[in-house]
């Protein structure tokens, strides 16, 4: 899903990338309100952490193997503010040292994952959270959260693809969401066994319940 | 372990490499701008790049088939656009627009390419420096940068350890178990970043 350079039209790169920054400043002027001097060793290892776990391919059925985005994973865990720029520096990183994704597309390539895959991915998260208040409730919540991240990040790009005339917009949506939304099974799937190992070993690490248990 | 796969031709000698790393930012961007708003058919635009590019190629004695390797990444978002092309109806004729994008892609992806692996990372971090990048956001990566080695390492001898103690088992098992590596490795890189950061401030650190 990362987007090379070359393909965008000039307005859309130059667009989605002011709204990536604009985006990206007042997120990182959040969190270092809250998080302080630790921000750099914090979102620095974290972002590392991504990294590695991107790099981890599961066996999928029939030979086939997947890997994981880790977009809501990391909101689940750290935040979901922590989690845009934590996805954020894994795409930098990706473009300049292995050339995945392109330096003009990056604007585009951190709205789709970063903004609205993570976010919006949250955002469902946090919706059937409130509605199933279960453990089995927050478990859903976190496989439709992470699928959910997966379809609108592919959905987003796919709507870049045709502002840059390059596919026609209901063609594509339907097809770069259908075919993403059989890999967000996967995602969904791997989120939520990693996300409920981490609550059985070290559940006080989990952002999200931590926020929860502060406004009590 | 191995990690030569990072910064392995930035230790090379040529023209490319020795150039001012502020300067070579500057520049690539500029070429890498003016290649992706070439317009669909312009290819006379596109050959004098073409040109160009295969000239910084021939200085940077980069290994071209190493070019190719990470050039090779895009063609999947071509073949999806190659897939659309017919059911385009705008006006330019799809082929030029064919053409156009794929030059323009592979152009880029080869100039970055170059560019990229012609100097450490920490040189081009430096380099953003000098244009302004807010320290915060380069301190991250080049923070990221670094753990991202210790962690990768961390991971293997974790998977090292799972492939000495089992055997094949059937797939629910496999994959549970690799979410539990992936579990721990969250937890293990949460409590570095403690370590790191009570480090840090032991040695006198105060933001920035």
């Amino acid at each position: 899903m990362h987007i090379p350079d070359g393909f965008l039209n000039a307005p859309t790169w130059i667009g989605s990338g002011i709204v990536s920054l604009a985006g990206l400043g007042f997120i990182l002027g959040k969190i270092r309100e809250k998080l302080r001097d630790k921000t750099v060793a914090l979102m620095g290892v974290m972002s590392a952490f991504v990294f590695a776990a991107q790099m981890i391919n599961f066996p999928i059925a029939a030979g086939t193997s997947g890997h994981l985005l880790g977009g809501v994973l990391a909101a689940v865990l750290l935040g979901p503010l922590p989690a845009v720029i934590v996805i954020t520096v894994v795409l930098v990183v990706q473009c300049l040292v292995f050339q995945d994704g392109g330096v003009t597309a990056l604007g585009a390539n951190v709205l789709n994952m970063a903004f609205v895959g993570t976010l919006l991915g949250y955002g469902v998260f946090s919706i059937v959270r409130r509605i199933f208040r279960t453990p089995a409730g927050f478990l859903l919540a976190v496989f439709l959260g992470a699928w959910f991240s997966v379809v609108a990040g592919a959905a987003t790009c796919s709507v870049e693809l045709w502002l840059s005339g390059l596919v026609p917009l209901g063609l594509s949506l339907g097809m770069m969401a259908g075919v993403h939304a059989l890999i967000g099974i996967g995602e969904g799937i791997i989120t939520c066994l990693v996300v409920s190992f981490v609550l059985k070993a070290r559940p006080d690490l989990v952002a999200v319940l931590n926020e929860e248990t502060r406004h009590e | 372990m191995r990690h030569a796969f990072i910064d392995q031709y930035a230790e090379c000698r040529s023209p490319i490499h020795s150039l001012d790393p502020r300067l070579k930012l500057l520049s690539f961007l500029i070429l890498l701008i003016c290649v992706v708003t070439v317009s669909p058919g312009e290819y006379g635009k596109l050959a004098i790049y073409t040109a160009l590019t295969l000239l910084i190629v021939f200085l940077s004695k980069i290994p071209v088939g190493f070019i190719a390797k990470r050039t090779l990444q895009i063609f999947p978002f071509i073949l999806v656009i190659a897939l659309f092309i017919p059911f385009m109806k705008n006006g330019v004729p799809g082929w030029h627009l064919f053409l156009t994008v794929l030059a323009r892609g592979v152009l880029a992806v080869v100039i970055l390419t170059v560019f990229l692996n012609s100097m450490p990372f920490s040189q081009c971090l430096k380099a953003m420096r000098f244009y302004r990048v807010p320290a915060l956001f380069t301190s991250i990566m080049a923070f990221m940068y670094r753990y991202l080695f210790l962690i990768q390492d961390e991971c293997e001898r974790m998977f090292q350890a799972k492939a000495s103690r089992t055997l094949r088992r059937n797939w629910p098992a496999e994959v549970r178990t690799f979410a539990n590596i992936a579990g721990s490795l969250f937890i293990r890189s949460f409590e570095r970043s403690e370590r790191v950061y009570q480090a840090m401030c032991a040695r006198g650190f105060r933001g920035e």
